[in-house]
């Protein structure tokens, strides 16, 4: 038997047991009240969920049961068939634009340039301001005689010759990826912070021994840096789909509730707020917030399975 | 001691334990009710005379006290928190729209026994205006007033054009467009909204809905007739979205002197006043033009209760204040709304939005519990065509009335 093995085995003593159950306790007593309001409010209300999702509830309550049909009349909904593919379409396109953005301003920021802090501040702003007033502003600059189109007549484009007639936001076939752009935009700042937070804690010698052995900043880029900010795309990719997958603000304060123009910006979360509050369905609204549910699990889950335990632990 | 210093003392300590109860429970009988009274914000101009009417009420019934709570942002979500958290306003406005699925979900109080117990006469309000909120027997809500779409026309830009007057009928509408589209001044700003179109359906014959609210219009022989000439303005320019020409809406686009004409109700007037004063004056107002009737749409909201008030009685003289030919005089004499009882008075400037008001052929919007979903399935649908400029107007109208129709079955 080895010492350590022996150490293992060795009788705890009566003072050291009361000081052990004393730090349990203590740690316990720490962590109960907010382990309680998660229990109640996050976990306690998905069962709650569950359980109303199987009633045609009102706003006074449960009406009738249903069983599973909240669930299947909402697969036989074009309008939420619609919902989803909205949704999916967005994040798999806003999610690796953010993304990009983020790591392209992370690593000019992290460069030893002049002003990087200026800058820094400058790309995180539109990350601090208010979502609705962001948005509010960005339908101001969109518009058929808004600055975006004023700038394209600048190039020489004729606006009332493009496919839209430069209604980018009124028009269907253009209303989601101009607030795909927004979106992008606005949330890049933040993944530039989670970015530089990771590129910061890079030990530098790596790099000057890349450099020693002739390495170019590609090639430093791409074989040490990228991969040695695995957890950071892990992070923000995670992050960024689930923000994506919830999009709600900006989608009813450009669209309206009815997600216009032709429901083109009718998102799952914009759905839900619809069946609730403007159907009263409060029933058939939690069978779609456990759908969304499930589809932000699973997709998280294929993640954790894409990126490797390692960089769901934040090991590099 | 004697007798009669004893029955004095008597009579003091009889006083002193009476007089502090006796005093109490006047205090009681006298302390005023008070009822919240919920609505929606829709202008400054409307909470300052809904303030002004509520003072007159005060004046008239001490007893109770008003808190008026003024919704400023998305009032139908508001109220459906309050609603299920069991804390509804005692009294409130009630939207013709939601008026069938509020009641659907058993929030609303009857108001039949109230009006039977007071003996309030309900015949002096024109009809079409208690239709939304009569139901099975019941009626939910007493409508405040009524708002119905009316033309108004920018009197300098049809100078311009050498237009004279407002058009009477679709023809002349259709002559004058010409003489404006020369002029390169859009004609008609209106948006694509089933709320605004419906009343062309009207004045071609047709309509959104039969009276009763079960039967659909919209597939009838004048409301395509109507869709067809609107898809063919929209196609030619002479109706324009406020989306085309960057506006929140057709009332701002008119203010800003960016069309001819437009289609609104009696909160232009102050929107406009207060946007452009000079367009103000120079605006013109009438009748919608004739196709095959004149007609139009009109807008009604009501006063309704809270089944779970606790405070009925209070709220139902409220109600009853507001819905009596003196409330209703002090609440439309600033002009935000049309009266909807025949027996008050047109107030100043609004002497067409009354006449309008009392046509047999103004129909209000309907109200059953898929009436939103139709309003988003049309909307959509028309959107969807005007942004498409190569759009054929046979398939687009087609296409928008087979929207709406099919919105109409679901629940």
């Amino acid at each position: 038997m080895t010492i350590q093995a022996l150490e293992a085995h060795k009788p705890v003593s009566k003072t050291r047991r009361v000081r052990n159950l004393k730090e349990y306790l203590t740690g316990w007593s720490f962590i109960a009240v907010p382990m309680t309001l998660f229990a109640v409010l996050s976990i306690g209300i998905l069962f709650y969920a569950v359980y109303i999702s199987r009633y045609d509830w009102g706003l006074l309550g449960a009406r009738k049961y249903l069983g599973w049909q909240n669930f299947s009349d909402s697969l036989k909904d074009p309008v939420f068939l619609r919902a989803i593919r909205n949704s999916l379409l967005y994040a798999a396109l806003v999610v690796p634009l953010q993304s990009a953005m983020g790591l392209t301003l992370a690593l000019l920021v992290n460069s030893k340039i002049k002003g990087s802090n200026f800058f820094r501040a400058t790309f995180y702003f539109p990350s601090m301001a208010s979502s609705a007033a962001i948005t509010t502003l960005f339908i101001l600059l969109m518009t058929p005689d808004g600055l975006f189109n004023k700038i394209l007549h600048y190039f020489g484009v004729n606006i009332s010759n493009l496919f839209n007639q430069g209604q980018w936001l009124s028009d269907s076939r253009t209303a989601l990826y101009s607030v795909i752009g927004l979106n992008a935009w606005t949330t890049s700042g933040t993944m530039m912070l989670f970015y530089l937070a990771n590129l910061q804690g890079i030990d530098g010698s790596y790099e000057e021994v890349a450099k020693t052995d002739g390495a170019n900043r590609w090639q430093i880029l791409r074989y040490i840096t990228l991969p040695l900010l695995k957890p950071a795309h892990f992070f923000v990719i995670t992050t960024g789909m689930i923000g994506a997958l919830q999009l709600y603000d900006q989608a009813i304060l450009a669209g309206g509730a009815d997600g216009s123009p032709n429901y083109s910006l009718m998102t799952m979360v914009l759905y839900i707020y619809n069946a609730c509050f403007r159907q009263f369905k409060f029933g058939y609204g939690a069978a779609i917030g456990l759908e969304l549910f499930v589809l932000i699990f699973s997709l998280t889950l294929a993640q954790r399975f894409l990126f490797g335990a390692r960089a769901w632990k934040g090991d590099n | 001691m004697d007798k009669k210093y004893l029955s004095l003392t008597s009579a003091l300590a009889a006083l002193v334990f009476t007089v502090p109860f006796a005093v109490a429970a006047q205090a009681d009988t006298a302390a005023p009710v008070t009822i919240t009274v919920g609505t929606w914000g829709s202008s400054p101009a409307e909470t300052a005379a809904l303030n002004d009417t509520i003072a007159t009420f005060e004046s008239r019934n001490p007893g109770i006290a008003v808190n008026l709570q003024v919704d400023t942002g998305n009032y139908e979500t508001d109220m459906a928190a309050k609603f299920a958290s069991s804390t509804p306003p005692d009294a409130f406005y009630l939207n013709s729209s939601d008026s069938q699925l509020w009641q659907q979900q058993g929030v609303l109080a009857d108001l039949t026994p109230f009006i039977a117990a007071s003996k309030f006469s309900t015949s002096a309000f024109n009809p079409s205006y208690l239709t939304p909120y009569s139901q099975g027997g019941q009626i939910i809500g007493l409508p405040k007033d009524s708002n119905p779409l009316v033309l108004e026309g920018n009197s300098i830009l049809m100078k311009e054009a050498g237009i004279t007057a407002l058009p009477t009928t679709i023809k002349q509408f259709d002559a004058q467009a010409k003489l404006l589209l020369a002029k390169k001044i859009l004609p008609m700003c209106v948006d694509a909204d089933i709320n605004r179109l419906g009343a062309w359906m009207v004045a071609f014959g047709g309509g959104i809905s039969d009276a009763s609210n079960t039967k659909s219009l919209l597939q009838s022989k004048g409301s395509v007739a109507a869709m067809t000439w609107i898809m063919n303005n929209y196609k030619t320019g002479v109706f324009k979205t406020p989306a085309q020409i960057s506006e929140g809406w057709a009332g701002s686009a008119f203010g800003n002197g960016k069309c001819a004409y437009t289609m609104e109700g009696a909160w232009l007037d102050p929107s406009v006043q207060g946007q452009n004063p000079k367009i103000f004056k120079a605006m013109v107002k009438g009748p919608l033009p004739t196709a095959t009737q004149s007609g139009s749409l009109a807008f009604t909201a009501a006063w309704a209760m809270a089944k779970s008030s606790t405070h009925q009685d209070a709220a139902w003289t409220f109600i009853q204040y507001m819905e009596s030919a003196r409330g209703m005089t002090v609440w439309t004499s600033y002009g935000v709304a049309i009266p909807s009882r025949t027996d008050v008075g047109t107030p100043f400037g609004y002497a067409v939005n009354s006449q309008v008001a009392a046509m047999k052929t103004t129909k209000t919007t309907p109200s059953f519990p898929a009436w939103n979903n139709v309003i988003t399935a049309f909307n959509n649908a028309a959107k969807a065509q005007i942004q498409n400029k190569k759009f054929v107007v046979a398939t687009a109208v087609k296409e928008i009335l087979a929207a709406g129709q099919a919105a109409w079955k679901t629940t």
